[in-house]
């Protein structure tokens, strides 16, 4: 690539331009950088690294879980309630914070956007229940599934793993005339179908709401993925192997909450009997439908070239799809070959989400120094509305500049220049102090302390690019500092 | 902008010397139905049944074992209308005695999909249609008088207050704010984004920042609440402030998200409707009688939810849900539309509320009455509703 192309590319599958960055961009070309990016695993520097490993969510899920999950140690009857939450809170606020970090050292970028994607399309909210414990294992589980280049891997990452399971009420969903709702009643207890993860798997994951399916589909669906949930100390491993139950990690089958009778979805006749193996069936049916293949391929093009991409490159994407079996690399193909997408990263227009402007921000104004203050980042963002895992609807952020645009995003992008260029925004040092909880982060309580970086105007214009001679000429007369601020305040700085 | 400044100047001024109610009116002789009304809606889907409970319906109970038992031991009755408020909520029951609240229990939007995101754009945007570049407050802007003004208090511009004829206003009231700080840099950012959308932007931060300080008495920080429904008592006294000293805002929006209760829906909703109703009592009081007398605040979801509770202590995603007026000087202490009662037969799906009370109608219903405006103006903002009145 050339070195412009290279800094398109670098804000486009990537969280901006560092002079390193750049260097090592200029070397591939954009399908090279973006294959890397989804085969690759990410490097990060020495003591992000350490501070990750450092961090509570470091511990194994299995010793986490047996402490803090359903049964767990922790949770018996007269045990510390205070201080139970307060971990859980600190799992959350850890999981969201190495996250911003590793997006903003990483020296794969690509591979960070495009989890990035993954996540927010198979979005979980890491406040919910114990999605706190949770979150950092599930962005691994699609970290790990998004290098097998298929999106039935990621599908079922997300699906299988207890966090979506728990965020959208699966867990509990129990047939109603299974031996778990029988016992259930007897105990004066009732148990009984939840839809939730049955509409939001069509309507958000596969299909797309406008696509030909039902009420009676949705209500299928539930039937189908009945008997999926967690697994729980308090569970009898011997009980669970007699019912033929399956245990992937902390995801549980558990063949007594399942609705064993026949099912009709999408037009596919499901016999009766079937466990497991007709979540396996239902999943493989939705990944491959047509329906799919063009919301995925519409998704990604929204995401990487424009709110409203051209129709004809949305069909060879979701052919591509389609004839690659739902392959990621061979969906964004089209995109990265197209003439629109080439010219695209001569003129930049998608508006910056809340964080792409940060963390590129940030790194502009830090260069290739390691950004450790992940507080700094995690406040900023949780102000500006948008953080990973921290949605809490299941359709995830928007990526058009109608949801970002506004007064108030403004007014804190300039806020953020000028502390950054007048260095005083911590971005360089790691935090002495603890996670904190996302609530008290989220309006604005933390202790944020450490060095700043030094930002350097020429590394600063050089993330930037080309400005126009508008923007030239309304920096004349401000100071170095104030010339910096509305650089990265810039309207050519706010656009990828 | 002209008019904007000056009414700043104006306002501004009337804090400095204290004289801000008698300034203020004579800056608004210009305006001729100084009325206002305040669209809360509240995203995912409020179960209505639950708020404001049938509990003169046989078959509650056997279809919310668990739900609907605080309402049935402890609602708090509705007049004789058959409905009890939650004992979270009993404010409703309160302004609904007072004659200052009416309720429509099976209202709702056109849509087949419910789905969230679908069913909100289709009630945002007000047309009927799903997908489109403006919304119902932006077109209802457009029709009332010409120096009045909609804003939206919330962080992004919603798809509500899109595609109007001005460029959407929004105040923030959680958050840092819209503060940038004045000088070179401030002058310099303008003239760069200039001409462009994100130049409007900027502009329109450093407008509605002057307001906010000025409504406040200079205190910004003070005016924000905590994010999310929690902080919506704290948010609703501030717009309640800013709405006093500035007649210009005719129209307000608000949202907030958490109603999306698939399981254990009995806690959730009961903290959602504690913050809700104490904001609402924030803001009458905040208003003041005069002020008060003049608002219309509609409050209404995408829609309701399943009449059968589910097998996890919540409720699905269903049709017809609530729709909530109330105001010094509502029709109230009535039902509109009808009731069908919970009966299989009458479920739309036989399982949720039908929807007997279209969104548009009801709240052209309330453009008219706060605004006296015309049928082919309540046209334009609704195109294609159905056209029934209700009398609100």
């Amino acid at each position: 690539m050339t070195a412009p192309e290279a800094r398109a590319m670098l804000n486009r599958f990537g969280y901006g331009a560092t002079p390193a960055s750049l260097l090592a961009a200029t070397m591939q070309t954009p399908r090279q950088f973006v294959t890397r990016g989804l085969l690759a695993q990410s490097l990060l520097p020495e003591s992000i690294a350490d501070d990750l490993n450092a961090l509570p969510i470091a511990e194994p899920l299995a010793a986490t879980w047996a402490r803090m999950g359903p049964g767990g140690t922790a949770r018996q009857e007269n045990d510390d309630k205070l201080t139970l939450r307060q971990e859980e809170n600190r799992f959350a606020s850890a999981a969201v914070q190495a996250r911003l970090l590793t997006m903003v050292n990483s020296e794969n970028p690509a591979h960070e956007v495009l989890l990035s994607f993954w996540l927010n399309h198979f979005s979980i909210h890491a406040l919910k229940n114990l999605d706190k414990i949770l979150a950092w294992n599930y962005i691994h589980a699609l970290e790990q599934a998004m290098s097998e280049d298929s999106f039935e891997a990621l599908l079922r990452a997300s699906f299988f793993h207890p966090a979506m399971q728990i965020y959208l009420d699966n867990a509990q969903s129990t047939a109603p005339d299974s031996p778990a709702a029988l016992f259930a009643s007897r105990n004066g207890k009732t148990a009984g179908i939840n839809e939730n993860l049955a509409r939001e798997l069509l309507e958000l994951h596969t299909l797309g709401v406008d696509a030909a399916y039902t009420q009676k589909d949705v209500q299928e669906l539930a039937r189908i993925i009945t008997g999926a949930g967690l697994y729980s100390q308090r569970m009898n491993d011997a009980a669970l192997t007699r019912a033929g139950a399956t245990r992937h990690g902390e995801f549980l089958f558990d063949p007594r909450r399942h609705d064993f009778g026949a099912k009709q979805l999408l037009g596919n006749f499901f016999p009766a009997g079937q466990g497991l193996t007709e979540i396996d069936r239902a999943l493989h049916l939705l990944a491959l439908h047509p329906a799919t293949a063009h919301r995925i391929a519409r998704k990604l093009a929204q995401r990487f070239l424009a709110d409203d991409p051209p129709h004809a490159l949305i069909e060879a994407m979701a052919a591509a799809y389609l004839q690659s079996g739902g392959r990621i690399s061979a969906t964004l193909s089209p995109l990265l070959a197209a003439p629109e997408f080439l010219a695209s990263l001569a003129q930049p227009r998608k508006y910056k989400e809340p964080m792409d402007y940060v963390l590129s921000a940030a790194r502009a104004v830090c260069g290739d120094q390691a950004i450790a203050q992940r507080q700094t980042l995690a406040v900023t963002l949780l102000d500006m509305g948008q953080a990973p895992l921290m949605h809490t609807t299941p359709d995830g952020y928007g990526s058009a500049e109608a949801d970002w645009l506004s007064p108030a995003a403004m007014a804190k992008r300039v806020r953020f220049s000028l502390a950054a260029a007048q260095e005083r925004l911590p971005l360089a040092s790691r935090p002495n102090n603890e996670p904190g909880r996302l609530r008290g982060l989220e309006k604005g309580r933390a202790d944020l302390t450490g060095n700043s970086c030094h930002p350097d105007e020429g590394i600063v214009r050089q993330a930037i690019g080309p400005i126009s001679p508008t923007t030239e000429a309304s920096l004349a007369g401000l100071m170095p500092r104030e010339r910096i601020a509305a650089l990265l305040a810039s309207p050519e700085f706010m656009r990828r | 902008m002209e008019r904007r400044r000056f009414l700043q100047l104006a306002t501004t001024g009337c804090v400095a010397t204290g004289l801000m109610p008698i300034t203020a009116m004579s800056v608004e002789t210009r305006i001729v139905h100084p009325a206002r009304l305040i669209m809360i809606f509240l995203r995912g889907g409020l179960d209505g049944l639950f708020a404001i409970a049938p509990v003169a319906d046989p078959r509650l109970a056997e279809l919310r074992p668990t739900l609907a038992r605080t309402a049935l031991e402890k609602g708090m009755p509705l007049g004789n209308s058959g409905f009890a408020a939650h004992p979270a909520a009993t404010l409703f029951a309160d302004w609904y005695r007072e004659g200052q609240l009416a309720f429509a229990p099976c209202a709702g939007t056109t849509d087949r999909s419910r789905s969230h995101f679908q069913a909100q754009d289709l009630f945002e945007l007000g047309s009927g249609a799903i997908t489109g570049g403006s919304g119902f407050l932006g077109r209802a802007a457009g029709v009332i008088e010409p120096n009045r003004r909609s804003v939206a208090f919330t962080r992004e511009v919603p798809l509500c207050l899109r595609g109007g004829d001005s460029e959407p206003e929004v105040a923030p009231l959680s958050g840092s704010g819209l503060k940038i700080p004045e000088g070179n840099l401030r002058n310099a950012l303008l003239a760069a984004h200039r001409g462009q959308a994100s130049g409007r932007a900027l502009e329109q931060a450093i407008a509605t920042e002057e307001e906010i300080v000025a409504a406040m008495g200079m205190d910004a920080q003070a005016a924000r609440g905590a994010p999310g429904i929690a902080g919506f008592p704290r948010i609703a006294e501030t717009m309640g402030r800013m709405l006093r000293a500035n007649q210009r805002i005719a129209l307000s929006f608000v949202d907030f998200g958490g109603l999306d209760t698939h399981a254990g829906e009995d806690g959730v909703l009961t903290r959602v409707l504690l913050a809700l109703t104490s904001a609402l009592q924030a803001l009458r009081q905040t208003l003041g009688t005069e002020e008060w007398a003049r608002t219309r605040v509609v409050l209404m979801s995408e829609f309701g939810r399943t009449a059968r509770e589910n097998g996890t202590k919540g409720t699905d995603h269903g049709h017809g849900g609530l729709f909530l007026v109330a105001g010094g000087n509502v029709a109230g202490g009535r039902m509109l539309g009808d009731f069908p009662g919970l009966g299989d037969n009458v479920l739309h799906d036989r399982r949720d509320l039908p929807v007997l009370a279209d969104w548009r109608d009801l709240l052209a219903a309330c453009l008219r009455a706060s605004f006296d405006l015309s049928e082919p103006a309540l046209n334009r903002v609704f195109p294609g509703r159905p056209g029934r009145t209700y009398s609100v």
